[in-house]
């Protein structure tokens, strides 16, 4: 009973924790802009999530090595540099991004302008990391970002021509307001937003934090193979939301607002609770969970103490990196920079700085003196291979497509 | 809790440990799992002919040492100004004091307290940064014992005059007997000196394995010849078709200095 608890949390967690900043902002973009005609890419980027984590989370409670060490050990020090440099600066983008869309969230239920939102939530994200603990943050979270069931709510209710939006789905098409090169770049930022290295990071670092062991694997799995389809589900629920909403009225995704538009139209003041009540959630627990990846791996690169297990004091540099990201993401916000465009950059980063964190993950989930019998079988490494080739084509689009596009303009 | 606490896997007597992949790199683990740094190089020594693996060296300036160009010397010069030393050299910790060699590095309680003591950016950060802020300490931790703050006085564990760098060894030329170009030196494999099980003691170098190619060396494809996926591993294996293992007795020289590797007449066909 309390296995069947345990499984149910963490499926729930991984369902409310599926979706952040990045997911809100580009499906709701997309929707808008592309109908359901990209929804395979939501397909093709949620089961490589699931073949990415539940490999590095393999690893980690066979071996009790999270992923950043692996990259700094099987990468080397230079590579394994540049590696650190480049998920780093990707995930430290998107904290500051959901730092914002926490603001953003804020300012929606209160009509107070987001910048003075922003210092606040650094020092409620920092507090937070520093004091409360690792299961608490992770369940309370993800489960408040379950009211974004919403979306699928607000889909249902509007009464779509459910046949029309499955032949979109279905049979994915270029619509013909768009051009093509606008069409793939989406389709690499919507990949990237699903796909996002620091899920992994914190995937696996969470791990090493709950103690997993190798009688921890099938709740694993169940947490990667039911919760994060079913997170993908929202993902898709959001972007059919604005499909039905907002792309008949011409209205483009440039506010978190717009986001929500489709829930009030469909189920009033009501809806706009909660989907208040699930941006805050969804963009504060990845606040949390991407401020502690920046720990994570700069940690883990250099061999130091990690991880909210222990007391602060005996992680010094692990919490100054994390004080210091806090303080950088608001200092960034504060220029009064755009936060939908920050979270719209660090989705298309993310699918650049993929492959050197996801090439080692799959090396070691192969190593026998590591994993034992618990290395990858074949549907594991038909797919790990299968995701290598892709991951590698997305990041090598990434940046021609966004300078082609104007980033998607 | 239900991880395997015990230490890594001990090392199999006899069987070669392959230092580049195994050791360098590596998080080194103290008694209660308590992280103390990484495996950033490793101290070779000559004794009587032999090549021997005496220690591992932890801390920046062994990093900085292995970075490239402007990056390596400007990381050794601010690490050499911030040490309060005065001439600061990084720690070697003998292999003595190194229980196993598993996916992590599980050294001895004298070698992580001193680890821990010789750490001087954490302990810096813990009494100017976050020890003053309010709930640094507390909370259900689950290592035991004292935490350093300030620290501690220096055993002499720094690298002995004439000791080499394994990193200084990794990538290094070799050329054969005859003059012609046998590559560049990708893994380096050691044995125990004293078969001992509970401890790993002084590594005996017995083979160097060199090749035209190092990319894609450390990922450990040249171990295991059943290690997938079947494609990357292929491409891996074909990659480094030309590899080839000489012991260590068919070396000749070493210079370190123009880090080239000399075999014997006969060797490194």
């Amino acid at each position: 009973m309390k296995r069947l608890f345990a499984v149910a949390l963490g499926v729930l967690t991984a369902i409310g924790g599926f979706v952040d900043i990045g997911d809100l902002v580009t499906n709701a973009a997309v929707g808008s802009r592309f109908g359901l005609s990209l929804v395979w890419v939501v397909v093709v980027g949620v089961l490589g999530i699931c073949v990415f984590a539940e490999m590095s989370g393999r690893v980690a409670a066979v071996s009790g090595r999270a992923t950043f060490d692996l990259i700094r050990e099987r990468l080397g020090p230079r590579v394994g540099l540049a590696a650190l440099v480049g998920s780093m600066a990707v995930t430290f983008l998107t904290l500051t991004a959901e730092i914002g869309g926490v603001a953003l969230a804020l300012e929606l239920a209160s009509s107070v302008n987001y910048l003075l939102w922003v210092p606040v939530v650094g020092v409620l994200v920092w507090v937070v990391l520093w004091r409360v603990r690792f299961a608490v943050l992770e369940n309370a979270f993800g489960l408040a970002g379950l009211a974004l069931i919403v979306f699928a709510v607000a889909v249902w209710k509007l009464g779509p021509d459910w046949g029309a939006l499955t032949a979109e789905a279905t049979h994915p098409a270029v619509p013909a307001t768009e051009d093509t090169t606008t069409y793939w770049f989406y389709a690499v930022a919507l990949f990237g937003a699903a796909m996002t290295p620091y899920e992994v990071f914190f995937f696996s670092s969470g791990g090493v934090e709950e103690k997993w062991g190798a009688d921890s694997l099938r709740t694993m799995r169940a947490n990667v193979f039911v919760g994060f389809p079913l997170g993908g589900l929202l993902s898709v629920a959001i972007a059919a939301a604005a499909a039905i909403v907002l792309r008949p009225q011409g209205i483009e995704v440039s506010s978190l607002g717009q986001v929500a538009l489709p829930v009030l139209a469909a189920l009033g003041k009501v809806g706009l609770v909660l989907v208040l009540i699930g941006f805050f959630a969804a963009t504060f627990g990845a606040a949390c969970e991407t401020g502690l990846s920046v720990g994570y791996s700069v940690a883990q690169y250099f061999g130091w103490q990690w991880g909210k297990f222990v007391e602060p004091l005996r992680a010094a540099r692990f919490h100054t990196v994390v004080l210091l990201s806090c303080v950088a993401g608001v200092g960034i916000l504060l220029t009064t920079v755009d936060p939908i465009l920050v979270t719209e950059y660090s989705v298309v980063f993310s699918a650049l700085a993929l492959p050197l964190t996801y090439l080692p993950i799959l090396v070691v989930a192969n190593d026998r003196t590591y994993l034992g019998q618990h290395v990858n079988g074949r549907l594991a490494n038909l797919l790990g291979t299968a995701y290598l080739v892709v991951v590698v084509v997305a990041s090598a689009a990434a940046i021609p497509l966004m300078i082609l596009t104007g980033a998607g303009q | 809790m239900t991880r395997d606490t015990s230490p890594g896997r001990p090392i199999e007597a006899g069987t070669p440990l392959s230092l580049g992949l195994r050791l360098l790199d590596h998080q080194i683990l103290g008694r209660e799992q308590e992280m103390v740094g990484n495996v950033d190089d490793v101290a070779l020594e000559d004794r009587d002919g032999r090549l021997v693996a005496v220690g591992l060296l932890r801390g920046p300036g062994a990093w900085a040492h292995r970075q490239p160009g402007a990056l390596g010397r400007w990381g050794r010069a601010i690490w050499r100004r911030l040490d309060p030393r005065e001439d600061p050299r990084p720690l070697v910790l003998p292999l003595d004091h190194v229980v196993a060699v598993g996916s992590a590095v599980h050294v001895d309680p004298w070698a992580d307290s001193l680890l821990a003591g010789a750490d001087g950016l954490e302990l810096w950060l813990r009494r100017h940064v976050v020890g003053r802020i309010p709930g640094a300490r507390g909370g259900d931790h689950p290592f035991g014992g004292d935490l350093p703050a300030v620290p501690q006085k220096e055993t002499d564990l720094d690298l002995a005059p004439g000791a080499h760098l394994l990193s200084g060894l990794l990538g290094a030329r070799v050329v054969r007997g005859d003059g012609s170009d046998a590559g560049r030196v990708v893994e380096v494999r050691a044995v125990q000196v004293t078969e001992m099980s509970s401890r790993v003691g002084p590594l005996l170098v017995t083979s160097v394995v060199h090749g035209p190619r190092r990319l894609g060396g450390e990922l450990g494809y040249r171990e295991d010849p059943r290690m997938g996926p079947l494609l990357l591993g292929s491409a891996l294996r074909w990659w480094h078709r030309h590899d080839a293992e000489t012991a260590w007795g068919d070396v000749r020289s070493v210079d370190w200095a123009a880090s080239t590797v000399h075999l014997h007449e006969r060797a490194g066909r």
